[in-house]
């Protein structure tokens, strides 16, 4: 009983957070998807993760990050799910703090990359639609996004420095929203 | 032979390793692309079962334990190291290509093609894609041996052979 | 290519590979010496006094035992939220990746005309 009112307490805590997405609207995806990949880390498996790693600065920027959500969905057929699904998304993503940095259109695969930025509070959320497949990225922390850059290093592979900033490439402005009905836009 | 192993006999674990080096090898040369690491890493692994060795009843349990301990060492290396090979059309010279595995391809630059390209996978899909195609494993097995979600195995060798797929592709097309 | 001999050209090209010889060799001289109780030991365990002596190791090590379970358990949960954690950077990152593709694709110059 009491590990379940402190884990409704943490989840209330967490919620209180405006960097924090509630994705459980996409769930239901779930049954129809053939590959579903649904990652919900909280501080405390957070904690755990971090105690395997032994890089000291990548253990610090560890600490900077209080949550991880993933909903990831792979559909046998386009038209499995709508843009529809992921409108309680995109209202969360209209909410104060939040940003759209990076919209790109192209065919039928839409991506849009938000900020959240509130005090010394940060977060992510990368949305991605494409016809077959769906995606939905949440984290919370670092305050200073670049770190997420240098995190992505702890799985070995080259880091979102380039795109996010903080890394030795400058990232680009944020292209403007495109037009509708356009599908290049000249920077 | 695994209780022989277990209980000191010497001569047994030598033929486990015997039985089992193209295994922990191949999957070390496959993710790594080093012979000298590969071998370094191999022998590590073997190392390791000596002192395991008690906890593992069977054949069956050596071979999903020498898969496990093997991808994990590879991941944690690469990690380390980041040193994943960039993909392109220059590729990492092979040494001693002809006696690790090279011979008998039907189309040799092909097949070295698929295995740089293989390396060059994040750690995780690469280990998955290893499992599948050198150990000839299920996903549900896959995934027993990685401990990670069956659909996570599905997913990332879906994601895996399309990447595969799409530079493949550009080869032919370039050559 | 068809499915079949995609899965033929992975099989092929990523199948187990020989180590250089002397592998084997290499790994046994690493080993290390057999400590010399082994060799009292080892024989024991055929002998008749072997299953009790067996049992009071295992009531000694009983409660040390219950500290290495809840060890282990702790390490299985932080292993599996550690391999999660880097499944989620690596979805992170690979969405990331795509982006910067179409960002940074040369778009066909429009003709002034």
């Amino acid at each position: 009983m009491k590990y379940e009112i402190f884990a409704i307490a943490t989840l209330i805590t967490l919620a209180c957070f405006g960097q924090q997405l509630d994705l459980s609207s996409l769930d239901k995806l779930a049954a129809k998807a053939k590959g579903s990949t649904v990652i919900s880390l909280d501080p405390d498996k957070l904690a755990l993760a971090s105690s395997l790693v032994d890089d000291k600065d990548s253990k610090k920027l560890m600490n900077g990050i209080k949550g991880i959500s993933v909903r990831s969905f792979e559909f046998a057929e386009k038209g499995a799910f709508s843009r529809g699904d992921l409108d309680p998304i995109r209202k969360q993503l209209t909410g104060a703090g939040w940003s759209r940095a990076i919209s790109v259109k192209e065919n039928d695969e839409d991506v849009e990359i938000y900020f959240y930025k509130s005090g010394t509070s940060g977060g992510l959320a990368i949305v991605s639609a494409e016809p077959k497949e769906l995606t939905v990225v949440n984290i919370i922390g670092p305050a200073d996004l670049s770190s997420l850059g240098k995190l992505s290093g702890l799985a070995g592979l080259d880091g979102v420095q380039g795109l996010i900033g903080g890394g030795s490439r400058k990232a680009p402005p944020a292209p403007a929203a495109p037009k509708s009905g356009s599908k290049d836009d000249e920077e | 032979m695994v209780r022989a192993a277990a209980s000191g006999d010497r001569d047994a674990f030598a033929a486990l390793v015997r039985q089992n080096q193209s295994l922990v090898f191949g999957l070390a040369w496959n993710s790594l692309r080093n012979i000298a690491i590969a071998e370094e890493l191999a022998q590590d692994v073997f190392l390791e079962l000596y002192s395991a060795l008690p906890d593992l009843e069977s054949n069956a349990h050596v071979v999903n334990w020498l898969r496990r301990v093997t991808l994990h060492r590879c991941i944690d290396h690469v990690r380390r190291e980041r040193n994943r090979p960039k993909v392109g059309l220059d590729e990492i010279a092979e040494p001693m290509a002809a006696e690790n595995g090279s011979e008998g391809d039907a189309d040799p630059f092909l097949s070295q093609r698929v295995r740089v390209l293989t390396a060059s996978l994040p750690p995780r899909a690469r280990a998955v894609l290893l499992l599948r195609y050198q150990e000839e494993l299920d996903p549900p097995e896959i995934a027993e041996v990685l401990r990670i979600p069956v659909n996570t195995v599905k997913s990332q060798l879906h994601r895996s052979l399309a990447l595969l797929r799409s530079k493949l592709q550009r080869t032919r097309v370039a050559t | 290519m068809t499915e079949r001999e995609e899965e033929d050209l992975l099989r092929e090209s990523l199948r187990r590979v020989q180590p250089p010889d002397g592998f084997a060799d290499r790994v046994m001289a690493r080993l290390p010496r057999q400590p010399w109780w082994s060799r009292i030991l080892l024989p024991a365990r055929r002998a008749a006094w072997a299953p009790a002596l067996a049992i009071l190791l295992v009531a000694f090590l009983g409660a040390g035992s219950w500290e290495y379970a809840q060890w282990r358990d702790r390490r299985l949960r932080a292993e599996r939220a550690h391999e999660e954690l880097v499944q989620a950077l690596e979805i992170t990152t690979e969405k990331v990746q795509e982006t910067k593709a179409r960002l940074f694709r040369p778009r066909p110059m429009r003709g002034i005309l």
